[in-house]
């Protein structure tokens, strides 16, 4: 690895993958989210202004919309790109969704599709090597190559494949994840709906040099979705050595954003990552954050 | 496993899933659902999970290279040749599921079968057949049963044939547009086997029903509609689509109304109008019911190892009688669909 010096930890990023993956809020909430930003242009803005009132970073998925919008702009926003990325549709198949990585139609056929594709197929031996990080590597160089290089600052690893390796208490998976990104000179984040039970395993994990850059779970004052539990969870997150960025501030519409942010930066989170469906004016409510992260 | 009625068990406080010694768990069908049962049980500390059963060779390799290192046998039966288990979680399809169960129950294991309400009606009643001569716990699982605002409103009652006395029901998500969308599911077996499950874990078996399908976008069933006519007399309309745009996840929504006010609950919240039950309770609102999140399974390992602690709710949740009659009432709605819309008795 160059010596080239990694970005620091981002205190406030702006994630989008509300757009298309099931979140904790009200059918009527998404709805009207995925409507307002149907349109590739309106997301473009809605993003553009995030950056412009203080987002560091968007965590945002390899979908086509998301895409869409980025390609409006005419100029890179700093993309934390969300891989390895998964479709709720993924619920028809009966084998798991990372048994095997056959890559998608639609990132084939594309100009972006055809760098993805040829990234994938240097890692192609890798994939059939059957630990979870060989098969879930390609998938992710695929998916990140769908973005402006330029604009890639890092990847947030989705919490599905996070879940996974934790699950089988595989800290290696996370060693290699890392190694992979920092070659890159990525930061690499870790998404978890099982926050307090990583942060706990974690400490358990001598991964020196090849530990996360940073953790994102869900952080709110009513404990919606933290797990195991609100207390051991806020309990690991002050005994962490890893960075963790809050996420569901909102505890799924139960508390304002700027209440839910300062009480996931009072109780020890590095950074805050408010979700688009979390809010109703995307560059005013990210503005209000900005005591919040200074606390 | 005792089973107490619906009424009384919704109304008994939660027990907590404590045991003196971890269950052993054997996960036999490592598919999707039974990756995530091995995720569920093995971060259960009353849970450990000590093996895996599977004829599909790679999917017995992904579960090493993921990590989980139980070991793994091509069948029950040659499992347990060498190893111990006190339970084993059935999340085969269904052609092999009846096999595993067998197996499990003449071992005298305790047993859990994931999706067995949309199973096929006849491998449903002879899984339950079997399951029924096994003196060790036994379960059929299905996520929808935990489902917290569906659950408050068992258990308050308001979702109850004693207050109302008209019910409409609807479920709604985004499928068919995937392309996994595939003719081996349809929205019966996919959706309309849950929202059964809830209409029968709040009124009682459902003992006929007149239904319509349609087939918009291939060769299987998209949308469909049922008129069911439940044993206690009560009748309700039902709708099932998998063709609704925007909908990530499934939406279901209850709604009863009759002489003491009315209710409507969907996965979002519950809205109570009656006498004594008023107010709104939002689903985040409502205490989670596992210590991990991931998939499907995890609300379902809790409740399993609640009621073997002796939660009469969670008994209630995972009932086999259940499953098996809205297993048998999915195949009287196929008759009445081909039947164009003839009214079927529900095999009991």
């Amino acid at each position: 690895m160059s010596k080239r010096t990694l970005p620091e930890v981002p205190r406030l990023l702006l994630g989008v993958s509300s757009l298309d993956q099931p979140v904790r809020t009200t059918r009527d909430r998404q709805l009207e989210v995925a409507s307002r930003f149907k349109e590739p242009e309106s997301l473009a803005v809605a993003l553009v202004k995030g950056v412009a009132a203080g987002a560091q970073g968007v965590i945002a998925p390899p979908t086509l919309d998301v895409r869409e919008a980025l390609a409006e702009l005419n100029k890179d926003l700093p993309i934390f790109a969300r891989v390895a990325h998964t479709s709720p549709a993924e619920d028809l198949r009966w084998d798991h969704v990372f048994l095997a990585d056959m890559g998608d139609v639609e990132s084939r056929t594309s100009r972006a599709g055809k760098r993805a594709g040829n990234a994938a197929l240097n890692l192609l031996p890798m994939s059939l090597a059957g630990d979870l990080a060989s098969r879930v590597l390609p998938r992710m160089e695929r998916e990140v190559a769908l973005f402006s290089a330029k604009a890639v600052r890092g990847i947030a690893v989705a919490a599905g494949a996070t879940d996974l390796a934790l699950a089988a208490n595989q800290p290696k998976f996370f060693e290699r994840v890392v190694r992979f990104a920092h070659q890159r000179h990525w930061l690499v984040g870790f998404e978890t709906r099982n926050l307090g039970h990583l942060l706990a395993r974690a400490a358990t994990w001598e991964m020196g040099t090849a530990a996360p850059d940073f953790v994102i779970g869900a952080v709110n004052p009513r404990g919606v979705g933290m797990m195991p539990n609100a207390e051991r969870t806020l309990s690991e997150i002050r005994s962490s050595k890893l960075k963790v960025i809050a996420c569901e501030l909102r505890a799924g519409g139960l508390v304002p954003l700027d209440e839910g942010a300062s009480y996931a930066r009072r109780h020890g989170a590095w950074g805050v990552c408010p979700e688009l469906v979390e809010m109703d004016d995307v560059p005013k409510e990210l503005k209000g954050l900005a005591p919040a992260i200074a606390a | 496993m005792a089973r107490p009625s619906a009424a009384t068990a919704e109304k008994q406080p939660s027990v907590s899933s404590e045991t003196t010694t971890k269950q052993r768990v054997v996960v036999a069908g490592l598919g999707r659902t039974g990756v995530d049962y091995a995720c569920a049980f093995a971060m259960h500390p009353f849970a450990e999970v000590v093996g895996f059963v599977e004829p599909r060779g790679d999917l017995r390799r992904f579960m090493r290279g993921v990590g989980f290192g139980a070991p793994s046998d091509s069948s029950l039966e040659r499992w347990l040749d060498k190893h111990a288990c006190d339970t084993v979680v059935v999340s085969a399809p269904a052609a092999e599921a009846l096999g595993i169960v067998e197996r499990a129950v003449a071992a005298g294991l305790g047993v859990l079968v994931h999706g067995l309400a949309g199973m096929p009606g006849e491998t449903a009643t002879r899984i339950a057949a079997v399951l029924s001569g096994s003196e060790k716990p036994t379960a059929a699982g299905a996520s929808v049963m935990f489902q917290p605002t569906f659950a408050r409103a068992r258990r308050s009652g308001a979702l109850s044939a004693e207050r109302v006395s008209q019910v409409r029901a609807s479920a709604s998500v985004s499928r068919v547009f995937s392309p996994l969308a595939a003719p081996s599911r349809d929205v019966l077996d996919f959706l309309l086997a849950d929202l059964l499950l809830l209409l029968d874990a709040s009124f009682g078996p459902i003992a006929g029903v007149k239904a319509t399908g349609q087939k918009l976008y291939g060769d299987w069933l998209d949308e469909c509609q049922v008129e069911a006519r439940f044993a206690n007399g009560l009748a309700t309309k039902i709708e099932a689509s998998w063709s609704v745009p925007g909908y990530p996840c499934a939406a279901m929504v209850i709604e009863g109304s009759g002489g003491e006010g009315r209710v409507i609950v969907s996965d979002d919240a519950l809205e109570m109008d009656m006498p004594g039950l008023q107010g709104r309770v939002v689903a985040a609102s409502e205490p989670g019911t596992a210590r991990f999140e991931g998939g499907e399974a995890s609300a379902i390992a809790e409740g399993y190892l609640k009621s073997l602690a002796g939660d009469p709710a969670a008994n209630d949740s995972l009932s086999v009688p259940r499953a098996t009659r809205v297993a048998r009432v999915l195949e009287a709605v196929r008759h009445s669909i081909q039947a164009d819309g003839e009214e079927r008795e529900v095999a009991s």
